[in-house]
């Protein structure tokens, strides 16, 4: 009885240890989830390991990893908190690549015709009076986008006070999608991911805003694995067909 | 740092306060009634009325929010019926205290229950064999006898309606001067690099509130249970 248990055990530990061998961790920007989604399967099937992702908001991403999170990779929304985690001691790096780009996009709620985005008039015609939702304009990285193409276009001004700050580009895609605010900006991606109740009204030019860039950091050799794998063609051919851009 | 967002700061604790102490006048005259009518009346649907009454207390806040966003949001079923009535919730302060209100009134009513349960019925009876109206004996009898339990839920329900962060963020976003709550406002700060003094003081005066409502709570009590109420 006692050794049966003990072979249980042994048996249970090994296949444990096997399974965290091919077994890697990503921790993701959210709005790379569609894509993901797409990939993850497809590096399974070559490797004959297990990917478990966890996608969240990237601030919350980078002080999990900070407290001590296994993650073999990080897929961050912006620089700025790739930053942070490879200025920390306590980590080592072993890889780092743009794996993709994003666009911003200004979205409706009906159908709109052409759009001005320099044009002041056009914006208080299509929000009539209604709000423009855009992601927190100090926190979310698409709402700090959005503030800075709105700067550049000499618009902030005109839009400021009607400014609704969601906590996520989701919630902005809600707000837009429920009717309750006409206008909204979002990802390229985002946009394209939703069919139904929302328009795509104008894209922003890139050099309105900081390059919209998705670094990826690999923590561990597996983690290098796998933006490898990110990085190869036919990777990168998914990623451009859900609305991404080369890196 | 500090120096350059403390006006947001403020204007998070002022609007927090303003919107708690708002919520909690406005929802505790309603939790007394219905603590009341789910404790001494017995009626049809009174199994209803208590789940629905606790349902935001057991549901996931942000359900909660997107249940208020789809009623009370300017195109929902309720919110477009009251716009006519020049009443607006969506991305207003308003909307602000409706989330904080529905998600601190079940620890309301869960105090005024757990008082009603404990007082003496028998002062009411007497009263009632004496001639007095139901509506005089509960002024004069039942709502003195559990002034405690009420008082208990409302800074129950006040600690709550400053806390909540999901339902209302998920409702009326997150705007500085009308919805940026001291939460949602911890919340933004944390999602910037280097944020976090920012977030410490926000996080140092949360605490310093929460104590203080918790020390008036104690000396109410014990002045209350002093006087022999």
């Amino acid at each position: 009885m006692i050794r049966a248990f003990c072979i249980a055990v042994c048996v249970f530990i090994s296949v444990a240890t096997s399974l965290r061998a091919d077994q890697i961790t990503v921790f993701a920007a959210s709005s790379v989830k569609p894509v993901f989604d797409k990939l993850v399967p497809l590096y399974e099937t070559e490797t004959g390991g297990r990917v478990s992702v966890s996608f969240a908001g990237t601030a919350t991403n980078v002080r999990q990893i900070q407290q001590g999170a296994q993650a073999d990779v990080f897929v961050s929304a912006n620089i700025a908190w790739a930053d942070v985690l490879q200025s920390d001691e306590s980590l080592v790096v072993q890889a780092r690549a743009i794996i993709a780009k994003n666009r911003l996009v200004l979205v409706s709620a009906t159908e709109l015709g052409s759009f001005g985005l320099n044009d002041p008039q056009h914006w208080h015609a299509a929000l009539r009076g209604g709000r423009l939702a855009v992601g927190l304009t100090q926190a979310v990285p698409a709402g700090i986008y959005a503030r800075q193409a709105l700067e550049r276009l000499s618009i902030w001004d005109d839009v400021q006070d009607t400014l609704v700050e969601a906590s996520s580009v989701q919630g902005v895609l809600n707000f837009v999608r429920r009717g309750e605010v006409p206008l909204g900006i979002v990802y390229l991606t985002d946009a394209l991911s939703i069919t139904k109740g929302v328009y795509k009204v104008a894209l922003f030019d890139e050099n309105l805003h900081d390059p919209i860039e998705y670094p990826a950091l690999a923590l561990t050799q597996a983690g290098s694995d796998f933006i490898d794998f990110l990085l190869r063609p036919e990777t990168q051919r998914i990623l451009l067909d859900m609305g991404f851009e080369a890196p | 740092m500090i120096a350059d967002v403390s006006p947001q700061v403020w204007q998070a604790v002022w609007l927090s306060l303003k919107v708690a102490s708002v919520a909690t006048v406005c929802a505790l005259p309603v939790a007394v009634l219905v603590a009341y009518l789910l404790t001494r009346v017995v009626f049809w649907g009174r199994g209803l009325l208590t789940v629905v009454v606790y349902l935001p207390l057991v549901l996931p806040p942000v359900v909660t929010g997107y249940a208020l966003l789809l009623m009370f949001g300017s195109n929902g079923y309720v919110g477009s019926l009251l716009a006519d009535l020049g009443i607006v919730f969506a991305f207003r302060w308003t909307g602000a205290v409706l989330a904080a209100a529905i998600m601190g009134f079940p620890l309301m009513v869960r105090a005024i229950q757990q008082a009603l349960d404990a007082s003496d019925k028998g002062f009411e009876a007497a009263a009632a064999s004496l001639g007095a109206s139901k509506i005089i004996c509960f002024l004069t009898i039942t709502l003195p006898l559990i002034a405690p339990g009420i008082l208990a839920g409302a800074i129950l329900g006040f600690a709550k309606a400053l806390g909540e962060f999901g339902a209302t963020i998920t409702f009326v976003a997150s705007i500085p001067g009308q919805t940026q709550t001291i939460p949602s406002a911890i919340y933004n700060f944390l999602q910037i690099p280097n944020g976090e003094p920012v977030v410490m003081w926000l996080v140092g005066i949360s605490v310093l509130l929460s104590v203080v409502a918790l020390a008036a709570s104690e000396l109410l009590g014990r002045w209350m249970r002093k006087r022999g109420v």
